[in-house]
C-alpha cells in the first residue's frame, strides 16, 4: 500500500477545517470511470484467491489494462488541460478549469497512481513475453490489497471534503 | 425445483468486471448471468426469471439506466430481490432504488469480497423461502 504522507492527520484536519471541497462535477467523474477500473481490478483478483489459483497470463494483461486507465483518468482529473474530447464530465472540467485545491492534487498524486504503479509492476513482472508464468496467489492477495487502499483512500478524502457540502 | 441453482442476473456495463462478477458467483454454485444493456436485462428477466438481480445503476449508453430496469423488473415479478450498485455521489438514485423495492446497494469502488458476501446473503433469502414455498405445497 502506497505510505501514508508524514503529516496526513495534520492535512485531513486542514481541509476539514478550511473547508477545502472537491468539485461534486469532479468526484463524480472519479467515482464513475475509477469505480469501474478499480471494481474489476478487485473481482478479477478475488475471483483467482476463490480458486485458489495463480492469476492466468490473459487476466493479467486486463488488468495491466485497468491501471492504465486508472492512470489516465487521474492524469486528466490533475492536469484538466490535457483532456481531449473524453466525454461529457470530462470536457466540462476541462471548459471550466476544475482544478484541485493543491492539498488535495498531492494527496490524488500520491495515493492513486502509487497502489496503482504497484499493481502495474507487481503483475507486469509476470508477463515477460520470453518466459510468461501465471501470477502467485500471494502477488494476487497484494493486488486486491491495492484495491483496498485505493478505495479507503477516496472514503477517506471524501469525508474530509464533505464537511458543508451535504451530498 | 429445490435442487436447482439460483439464478441471479448481473447487469453490467463495465465487461471485464461483468465477466468476473458471474464467475465469481458460479464458483459459489450459483446459476449467473451477466449482460451490458438495460433492454436485453428486461428481456433475460423476461425468459430466464432470475431470482436475484444485480444492477448496475449507471449503464453508460443503455436506453434504460438500472432504475428503468429495476422498476421494469419489479413489475415482472415483485418478489426479484434486487441488489443496486452505483456510485457514493448519486445519492437521489438510491433513494429512488430503495423506493422501488431494492433491498440492498452497494457502492462503487466495489470492495468485492462485500459484494460476494451480499449476493451470497440474499441467495440463502431466495433458497430458505424455496425451502418453505416448498413445505407449505406439501
Amino acid at each position: 500500500m502506497a505510505n501514508p504522507l508524514p503529516n496526513e492527520k495534520e492535512l485531513y484536519e486542514r481541509i476539514k477545517s478550511e473547508n477545502i471541497s472537491v468539485h461534486p462535477l469532479v468526484w463524480d467523474t472519479m467515482y464513475h470511470y475509477l469505480g469501474d477500473y478499480i471494481s474489476a481490478i478487485s473481482f478479477i483478483s478475488l475471483l483467482y484467491i476463490e480458486k485458489n489459483e495463480p492469476m492466468t497470463i490473459a487476466d493479467g494483461k486486463r488488468i495491466i489494462e485497468y491501471t492504465r486507465k486508472i492512470i489516465d483518468v487521474v492524469g486528466k482529473i490533475l492536469h484538466p488541460e490535457r483532456i481531449n474530447a473524453d466525454g461529457k464530465s470530462l470536457e466540462q472540467i476541462k471548459a471550466e478549469n476544475m482544478k484541485l485545491h493543491p492539498l488535495i492534487h498531492d494527496f490524488f498524486t500520491h495515493y492513486i497512481p502509487n497502489d496503482t504503479n504497484c499493481i502495474n509492476f507487481r503483475v507486469s513482472y509476470y508477463l515477460d513475453p520470453i518466459d510468461e508464468n501465471p501470477i502467485p496467489l500471494e502477488e494476487v492477495r497484494k493486488i486486491l490489497d491495492y484495491t483496498a487502499s485505493m478505495r479507503n483512500f477516496l472514503d477517506r478524502l471524501r469525508e474530509a471534503t464533505n464537511k458543508g457540502k451535504g451530498f | 425445483m429445490n435442487d436447482k441453482p439460483i439464478k441471479v442476473l448481473v447487469v453490467e456495463d463495465e465487461e471485464g468486471l461483468a465477466d468476473a462478477m458471474v464467475k465469481l458467483l458460479k464458483i459459489r454454485g450459483l446459476d449467473a448471468f451477466y449482460t451490458m444493456d438495460g433492454p436485453e436485462a428486461v428481456k433475460i428477466f423476461e425468459e430466464k426469471r432470475p431470482e436475484i438481480c444485480v444492477i448496475d445503476i449507471q449503464l453508460g449508453y443503455s436506453k434504460l439506466d438500472g432504475l428503468e430496469v429495476l422498476e421494469r423488473i419489479k413489475q415482472i415479478d415483485k418478489s426479484t430481490e434486487c441488489v443496486m450498485v452505483t456510485r457514493i455521489t448519486d445519492e437521489e438514485s438510491i433513494e429512488k432504488a430503495k423506493a422501488l423495492g431494492a433491498t440492498h446497494y452497494l457502492l462503487k469502488p466495489l470492495n468485492s469480497t462485500e459484494w460476494r458476501d451480499v449476493v451470497l446473503e440474499v441467495a440463502e433469502i431466495v433458497k430458505q423461502r424455496r425451502q418453505s414455498s416448498g413445505q407449505s405445497a406439501t
